[in-house]
């Protein structure tokens, strides 16, 4: 009896090393990435806020694409595939460290941009990332100490071939793609992708494909969802879930309470100072300011870089309120002085469920900016919402009509050729809408468009109706 | 009439089986996903590339996109191929296309009409039925295209391997 249980061990092993064995040698993928383990759940899960992120953690792209030979999909950081999602950006952030730190045995090819369109024929993930990030910035950020390949200047978006797990490396303003080819390199993706379209995922386009004079390559909108709907949220500002005096705390660590002045307004928002060095202000829209007096733009002696400066951001947020759920860098601005880098300006976003959002300030449309001068804080501004799902639902409209909704106002209303008229990017994001407490957030199409006329810049449509809610004027 | 796997020999057998059949459906699995297509966009105004047809795809969703006037109304018509003579979808490939043709009748599975705005653009995406399927798109100006593509659903191929070796096996082991 016990000969026939231990047979049976041996059968049951020898049927799982070939199932390891196989997917090894038919998909090329590693072991770890056959079995998608489950991580220790996060403790914050709940909490809107986070705390002590690594700076890595803060590249992430504007859209995560799944290219499948002519069939596009977007996948959105929602809570069901987030596990997902994290492995995509785990591996390729993998792929990209290995590829440009490995001294032999890594091929590279440089195609012209107009190569991505057989890229996106093809099989591969494509993670547009929400600026063209300096080469040495991002090799820094993600720790590669010696970065081989020193032809590239700028990186705008990077692809993974999930079948050839190649690496891509797109650099836009240069109008190039680096290929890095190596066996080995090796991802999980491909896995990952499958468990995607086994869940069918919404069909998406590429408008350029159609047009490519009136539609950048970044406008790339779903097909037939007038089935879909988003909840209204809605929100209410961060700083109310505290005292004024328990933000001053935080601002204020190594100060006594008590030596802190603080004056309230007629519009009702707080300012505290310590009288010497620094001070925060508090409004009442949510919005929490706060100036460090002394640092100055003259005073230049420090020298640093701008991976200073996002390290020196980030570790002031983490310490400051901490950023929430979703976070990334959406921006960063710099100003040199005789080639010395004296001021940065970083920007950082969230999204809710995958999807961004768009401040009712639509100035802050990136809730949180930190300005580093001389290598110290200058002022750091933020807007957070705590945001909860309503019971409404919205149903949305076909991003089509949306841009012909948009069209018709640009041409029969404003008088501008259509020939004149060039969408650079469109994208879904929350609005808040209104200035109540709690306010609503609803779900809108943001479309920017470009041209030779003053009226371009972002335009916000409510996503349900149509309704244009915001414009540049 | 279930088998009962109760010799030691048929065990074995059964394992063995198992492994072939999990080695031969990640070979299938690894062809179908080797083969490159392109859709062609369904250009009314400038006329479309032509491609190599069928065009092998392998998605359960076909996304259709297109340029046309503003105004016109395009009608996007989806057909699926039924063979009469049942056949496995392996066996299918190995015949003579002809033959097919003279077996079977395109049978129309979905039909989408829309109105091309100020975009100049339309899309759709369509679901397609394993093996082959034909879109034609028409404008109400008279235009037409159409395209042919063969489906190839490698999950539907290995659960047919699967079941057919399967189903009449009663998977009692002792």
């Amino acid at each position: 009896m016990k000969l026939e249980r231990l047979k049976s061990a041996v059968l049951f092993c020898l049927v799982l090393i070939s199932i390891v064995l196989t997917t090894q040698i038919w998909l090329n993928m590693p072991i770890e990435g056959i079995f998608i383990m489950s991580k220790e759940p996060d403790e914050n899960i709940n909490l809107l806020l986070s705390s002590n992120n690594d700076k890595a953690s803060f590249i992430k792209p504007n859209k995560l694409i799944i290219n499948n030979n002519g069939s596009h999909t977007l996948l959105l950081n929602q809570t069901e595939v987030s596990m997902i999602y994290d492995r995509i950006l785990e591996d390729t952030r993998n792929m990209v460290i290995a590829a440009l730190e490995a001294f032999e045995g890594i091929d590279i090819e440089k195609h012209e941009y107009e190569y991505i369109e057989k890229l996106r024929a093809g099989q591969t993930i494509e993670l547009q990332l929400p600026f063209s990030y300096d080469y040495k910035l991002l090799t820094d950020i993600l720790s590669i100490e010696d970065p081989k390949w020193q032809g590239i200047e700028h990186i705008d978006a990077i692809l993974v071939g999930y079948f050839s797990n190649n690496l891509y490396l797109v650099d836009k303003g240069n109008n190039c793609i680096f290929e890095l080819k190596s066996k080995f390199l090796k991802s999980s993706i491909r896995s990952m992708v499958d468990i995607i379209y086994n869940s069918r995922p919404y069909s998406y386009i590429f408008l350029s494909e159609v047009d490519h004079e009136r539609y950048s390559d970044k406008v790339f909108i779903p097909v037939n969802i007038t089935d879909h709907s988003m909840w209204k949220l809605s929100s209410y500002p961060e700083s109310q879930g505290y005292t004024p005096e328990n933000i001053a705390a935080i601002f204020f660590k190594d100060k006594d309470p008590s030596t802190l002045r603080s004056i309230e307004d007629s519009e009702g928002n707080i300012v505290y100072t310590d009288g010497e060095k620094q001070g925060i202000r508090i409004s009442k829209s949510g919005l929490i300011e706060y100036v460090n007096y002394q640092t100055t733009l003259e005073n230049s002696n420090s020298k640093f870089t701008l991976l200073d400066a996002v390290n020196i951001a980030t570790n002031f947020v983490n310490n400051n309120l901490g950023f929430p759920k979703d976070s990334y860098i959406s921006s960063i601005e710099q100003e040199t002085l005789n080639n010395e880098l004296y001021r940065c300006l970083i920007r950082y976003n969230y999204r809710y469920e995958g999807i961004p959002i768009v401040n009712y300030d639509i100035n802050m449309d990136n809730p949180i900016e930190v300005e580093i001068v001389n290598g110290e804080v200058k002022r750091y501004r933020r807007i957070v919402k705590n945001i909860r799902i309503t019971e409404e639902e919205k149903i949305l409209k076909n991003p089509l009509e949306i841009i012909d909704i948009l069209f018709v106002r640009l041409n029969h209303y404003k008088n501008i050729d259509m020939d004149d008229i060039r969408i650079k990017d469109m994208y879904m994001s929350y609005f808040e809408y209104g200035r109540d407490i709690p306010t609503s957030m609803i779900p809108v199409w943001v479309v920017e468009i470009e041209g030779d006329f003053k009226d371009t810049g972002k335009y916000i449509l409510n996503a349900e109706s149509g309704v244009i809610l915001y414009e540049p004027y | 009439m279930l088998i009962p796997i109760r010799s030691k020999y048929m065990k074995i057998l059964f394992i063995i089986s198992l492994v072939m059949i999990i080695l031969m459906s990640s070979a299938i699995s690894v062809h179908a996903r080797r083969l490159d297509s392109s859709i062609p966009v369904f250009d009314f105004i400038d006329g479309v590339a032509e491609v190599e047809q069928p065009i092998i795809y392998n998605n359960r969703e076909l996304s259709i996109k297109g340029k046309a006037l503003e105004g016109t109304v395009i009608t996007i018509n989806t057909y699926w191929y039924q063979v009469n003579k049942v056949k496995t979808i392996i066996l299918k490939d190995k015949l003579n296309q002809n033959d097919i043709s003279d077996t079977g009748e395109w049978i129309l599975q979905h039909t989408e009409e829309c109105q091309v705005g100020l975009s100049g653009i339309f899309g759709a995406s369509v679901p397609i039925k394993p093996g082959r399927n034909k879109v034609v798109v028409e404008s109400d100006t008279g235009e037409s295209y159409e395209i042919e593509l063969e489906y190839i659903d490698n999950r539907k191929i290995t659960e047919k391997i699967f079941s057919d070796m399967f189903d009449r096996v009663d998977l009692i082991f002792e």
